[in-house]
């Protein structure tokens, strides 16, 4: 008797009858859901997420390399070749029939060699799953009607190669099957088989070849060339606005796409250098933004001083789960730079100090992160080996009183025991920690990181998982990882850039969170007031004028911290700091004050000058109190204050 | 109804990047065989290039265990599967490559195959991740804005610089195009000014009459001339290699084919070594190897010749304005470094005789394209049939 195959099972066989680019197996690609179809059309915000969910797969396949190469400026063609199992033609049809339907964290998985023998939630190597579920490559449709998939598994004596073209989703298409079923063609792929000689390679390489123009635009920064193109084009010079290029960034491509356009004589502006290697040019990017608040902005923020492609090279550094740049936190030693205290998982509970000089954090306190991550996981973009931008030893000193930065630990593991697990979702573990530093960079720096098994899609929440309390400046000088282990994943949405609030492991990491913030707060406040009482009694006599007065009594109110000072306001020739400093606003004195000569003056104009200069120093520390001077750009700050200096130098009548 | 007349933008206008609902379709069946797979490149390929980037390796491997390559690898990526295993494998040092071939133009009907290469080649185990290769024309990189330029700079300075031209290198008329061969290799040379150490220039160019444009000709018997004229050494060596003493050999010679050939690689290299001369430091060029075959079946000569280059940098002191100190005076002797590359012109090496004359040396190179092709996947049977019937 005749055994009926599925059509799954008729294409694998179909698949594994090609011998060469002379017989090519054509298909359609099927999702079993409405809901999938509409999905796999295209569900993220940023062509960079994209790339983060390739990236995911590789992990999930257990590469130890994924490179990705661009052909930046001009996004024309993407590569992402990562080394890790690779899909058999088992795999490669069943992903292209059920879209979707993920073979990970199912049963069906371990048949097709995607996941462990004993465990669907992990990688045939062993590391957790990152990778929600099967639509990561289908993601890529938010960059590319086609690419190509060439994929390998050790010991097959062929690649499995496949070209597929995606297809738009609109709500009126739909396929009925032979069998009546309702199907949803999602796009057509070309598969066939090559030789290989090489039996022992595996791993996949994907191919973008036809980068939708919207996406190309978003790649090139295309909203910044053109407005700055549109001001270059202004005849009138009244009439340029104050529009600067990124700080940094990798050029533009003019008209005909194989030239660069120059901008301010330069063709690209790249903190790294020719030669470098991928480690030192990645380190230099992270650097540069601890350069810029120790010379130019003490607030820096990464879309002000980067274009697209840098910040979301960043963006997908935080995002995948990758060594830091100078190391994990855990592993450091805190010695005499910072000061470490263990928070309290009690709703009512308090911050204990913890002392760790001389040996890592990681040992004094029990921490594990990373837990999931199991053996290397290199990624190369373009120029680039990235790692963690994250930096906790050698910032820019400040004028608060505290001088080291506070580290509060956290560890905590809930099972949830006073509820059935159908309405927990399970037990909750994690571990954390929350950086106290008087300047934290970049600016989206500041807020909470959840990552679940070392990924994390949602990036730095600047609300503290809606933190309701008005502590906005002490917020803005936290920076806060955690790290789940186990449970949360649940909690993701399908995007995995946002959480769903109501799910219970949700809403107690937020609890959590909120309780660490305020023993955090209080630890902070104490240590402030202990230091400046110190400090009190060795400037007393030293007179501060009434306007500088004002300025403090602002901030201390603004900022509740007893530890605390105004920035300081900088008027200098050059524009650049005179020293090294993180909190001074410097701006180029010519731009802001109008130009005397100054010969001419007698010692009353003169001194009313000086005076008219305190209070515009005055003005900009209580608008940065606010956190109003950060609303605007560099330049537009020079024109605000301007404006304010105008206005207190005119003539009363 | 379209409010736009046809020929006008309008806001659907480059929204959807394709023309057509469908998956792009493999390159049919390799079958078809092109001229650099005949055993005779093979025999360039090894015994020229591969022989003198061994010398080079051995002489002074690369301080970082990485030989960097600028190359014009054909889709198959042939040279590049051949040095990973003659030289990479072979010697113990990685390579990172940058390729210029325009089917790195997603729109190119090649694409996909050189996709599968590329998997194919970035697996091997001594290539470095950064090796990439880019779909612009290789002579772009003449433009200091071009990406070409951007990526040839950011990859190099690089140890092997080969251009394995279908064309002619001197078909051009000189300074008529704006992104022309001589502009390109000039850059090249400028940005290889950066490397301390020596480094090789492979040039593959056509060499018949037809491939090579008056005004160069007449350039380069302007040079080979004033060599004549200026060193006694050049025009002895010349007198007994090639027969030319005097301007009037010398233009007789260049009407016969074989005169042609001698008057245009030895101009050529002189040519090189003027340019490297006036960098800074000065860079002598030695002519290692001149290697040739025919393209043109009928060709009394070889209309094909492949050269290989040593450019090696020399280490000049500052000077000294007060004249206290006495720095050993580099004296790179033009004279002498035209001669050599002329008695080197005079020993080419004939490819097509060498192979004709060894049957076993044949057999090796049919065996080793063979080898090399199987990677690429070509049709093995199919290529043994086509050799036969050549």
């Amino acid at each position: 008797m005749a055994i009926e195959l599925s059509p799954e099972q008729q294409l694998v066989n179909r698949i594994r009858a090609s011998h060469g680019p002379d017989s090519v197996v054509p298909a359609v690609l099927k999702t079993d859901e409405r809901v999938i179809a509409r999905v796999t059309d295209g569900i993220y915000r940023q062509p960079g997420s994209a790339l983060r969910e390739l990236i995911s797969n590789a992990y999930d396949a257990d590469a130890s390399r994924v490179v990705i190469k661009t052909d930046a400026p001009r996004f024309e063609r993407i590569s992402v070749e990562d080394n890790g199992h690779g899909m058999a033609p088992e795999a490669l049809a069943h992903l292209l029939l059920h879209i979707g339907g993920s073979a990970k964290r199912n049963e069906i998985g371990s048949s097709l060699g995607v996941t462990a023998a004993d465990d669907p939630m992990r990688s045939p190597g062993g590391r957790r799953l990152i990778g929600k579920i099967g639509i990561g490559l289908f993601s890529v449709s938010q960059l590319t009607h086609t690419f190509q998939i060439i994929t390998k598994v050790k010991g097959d004596d062929h690649r499995t190669v496949a070209t597929v073209a995606l297809r738009q989703y609109a709500d009126e298409d739909i396929v009925q099957d032979p069998q009546g079923e309702k199907r949803f063609e999602s796009g057509k792929v070309n598969i066939w088989r090559e030789k290989a000689l090489d039996t022992d390679t595996h791993g996949t390489t994907i191919v973008l070849t036809s980068i939708r123009p919207q996406a190309r635009d978003t790649l090139r920064s295309r909203d910044i060339w053109s407005s700055i193109e549109q001001n270059e084009a202004q005849s009138d010079a009244e009439e340029k606005q104050a529009i600067e290029p990124p700080r940094f960034h990798i050029g533009r491509v003019d008209a005909n796409e194989a030239l660069l356009k120059e901008t301010s004589g330069k063709l690209s502006a790249l903190p790294w250098s020719e030669g470098d290697t991928p480690e030192e040019a990645f380190s230099k990017l992270t650097q540069s933004v601890w350069d810029e608040v120790e010379h130019s902005t003490p607030n820096p923020q990464l879309d002000r001083i980067f274009d697209y492609y840098l910040r979301m090279v960043w963006q997908l550094s935080l995002a995948i789960p990758l060594p830091y740049v100078d190391g994990h936190l855990f592993d450091m030693d805190l010695g005499n730079w910072a000061e470490a205290f263990l928070l309290s998982n009690q709703p009512k509970g308090a911050a204990q100090k913890l002392e760790c000089s001389g040996s890592p954090l990681r040992k004094k306190a029990g921490l594990k992160d990373p837990v999931g991550l199991i053996g290397d996981f290199e990624v190369f973009f373009d120029d680039l080996k990235l790692a963690r931008p994250i930096k906790f030893k050698g910032l820019p000193a400040t004028n608060n009183a505290l001088k080291h930065p506070l580290v509060f630990i956290g560890k905590c593991r809930e099972e949830f025991k006073k509820v059935p697990r159908a309405l927990s979702g399970g037990p909750l573990a994690f571990e954390a920690y929350l950086f106290w530093t008087p300047k934290v960079a970049p600016v989206e720096h500041q807020g909470s990181l959840v990552r679940i098994h070392g990924s994390s899609g949602t990036l730095f929440d600047p609300t503290f998982m809606r933190y309701q309390v008005s502590e906005q400046t002490r917020l803005r000088q936290i920076t806060c990882e955690i790290f789940v282990s186990e449970g949360l994943d649940s909690a993701l949405n399908i995007d995995r850039e946002s959480f769903n609030h109501a799910h219970p492991h949700s809403v107690y990491i937020t609890k959590w969170l909120h309780s660490a913030l305020r023993q955090l707060a209080s630890t902070q406040k104490r240590l402030a007031s202990e230091v400046r009482g110190q400090a009190r009694d060795e400037n007393k006599g030293l007179a501060v004028t009434t306007i500088q007065n004002v300025a403090s009594k602002v901030w201390k109110q603004e900022v509740d911290d007893p530890g605390g000072h105004p920035p300081s306001i900088e008027l200098s020739a050059t524009g650049r700091k005179t020293e090294a400093a993180a909190d001074v606003y410097v701006y180029s004195r010519a731009a802001i004050l109008p130009d005397r000569a100054q010969g001419a003056q007698t010692a009353k104009t003169k001194a009313r000058h000086a005076i008219l200069e305190e209070k515009l120093k005055a003005i900009a520390q209580v608008l940065a109190s606010f956190g109003l001077l950060d609303a605007v750009s560099k330049r537009k700050q020079e024109k605000l204050l301007k404006a304010i200096y105008e206005i207190l130098d005119a003539p009363g009548e | 109804m379209s409010n736009t007349a046809p020929d006008e933008g309008n806001h659907a206008d480059d929204i959807v990047e394709l023309t057509a609902y469908e998956a792009p379709m493999p390159i049919a069946a390799k079958g078809n065989f092109l001229p650099w797979h005949h055993p005779r490149k093979q025999y360039v390929r090894h015994h020229q290039w591969c022989h003198e980037v061994i010398k080079l390796v051995v002489d002074r491997p690369p301080t970082d265990g990485t030989l960097k390559y600028l190359g014009l690898p054909g889709v198959d990526l042939l040279d590049l599967r051949h040095f990973h295993a003659a030289v990479c494998e072979a010697r113990g040092v990685n390579l990172r490559f940058l390729g210029f071939n325009s089917s790195a133009q997603p729109r190119s009907s090649a694409h996909t195959e050189l996709n599968i290469a590329l998997d194919e080649v970035m697996r091997l185990p001594r290539i470095d991740p950064l090796s990439y290769v880019i779909g612009d024309n290789f002579a772009r990189i003449a433009n200091h804005r071009s990406i070409a330029f951007t990526k040839a700079r950011d990859l190099g300075p690089y140890d092997v610089i080969n251009l394995d031209l279908c064309d002619g290198f001197g078909a051009q008329a000189p300074g008529t195009l704006d992104n022309s061969y001589y502009d390109a290799v000039t850059t090249l040379l400028s940005l290889q000014a950066r490397t301390k150490t020596p480094w090789l220039l492979m040039l593959t160019t056509r060499a018949d009459r037809p491939n090579i444009n008056d005004q160069v000709l007449e350039a380069l018997i302007g040079k080979y001339l004033a060599n004549l004229n200026s060193y006694t050494s050049f025009r002895e060596a010349s007198r007994d290699h090639f027969a030319i003493e005097t301007e009037a050999t010398l233009t007789a010679a260049t009407g016969t084919p074989d005169g042609l050939l001698q008057v245009f690689l030895t101009g050529l290299c002189k040519w090189f070594a003027t340019l490297a001369l006036e960098h800074s430091p000065p860079t002598s060029v030695e002519l290692l190897s001149a290697f040739g075959y025919r393209v043109d079946r009928g060709s009394a000569h070889e209309d094909l010749i492949s050269l290989a280059l040593k450019f090696t940098p020399t280490f000049t002191p500052v000077r000294d304005a007060l004249g206290l100190a006495n720095p050993p005076k580099v004296d790179l002797d033009e004279g002498a470094m035209a001669t050599k590359a002329l008695r080197r012109v005079a020993r080419r090496i004939d490819a097509d005789k060498k192979l004709a004359e060894n049957a076993e040396l044949y057999q090796q190179m049919i065996a080793a394209s063979t080898h090399l092709l199987s990677l690429a996947r070509y049709d093995i049977e199919a290529y043994k049939a086509w050799v036969q019937a050549a």
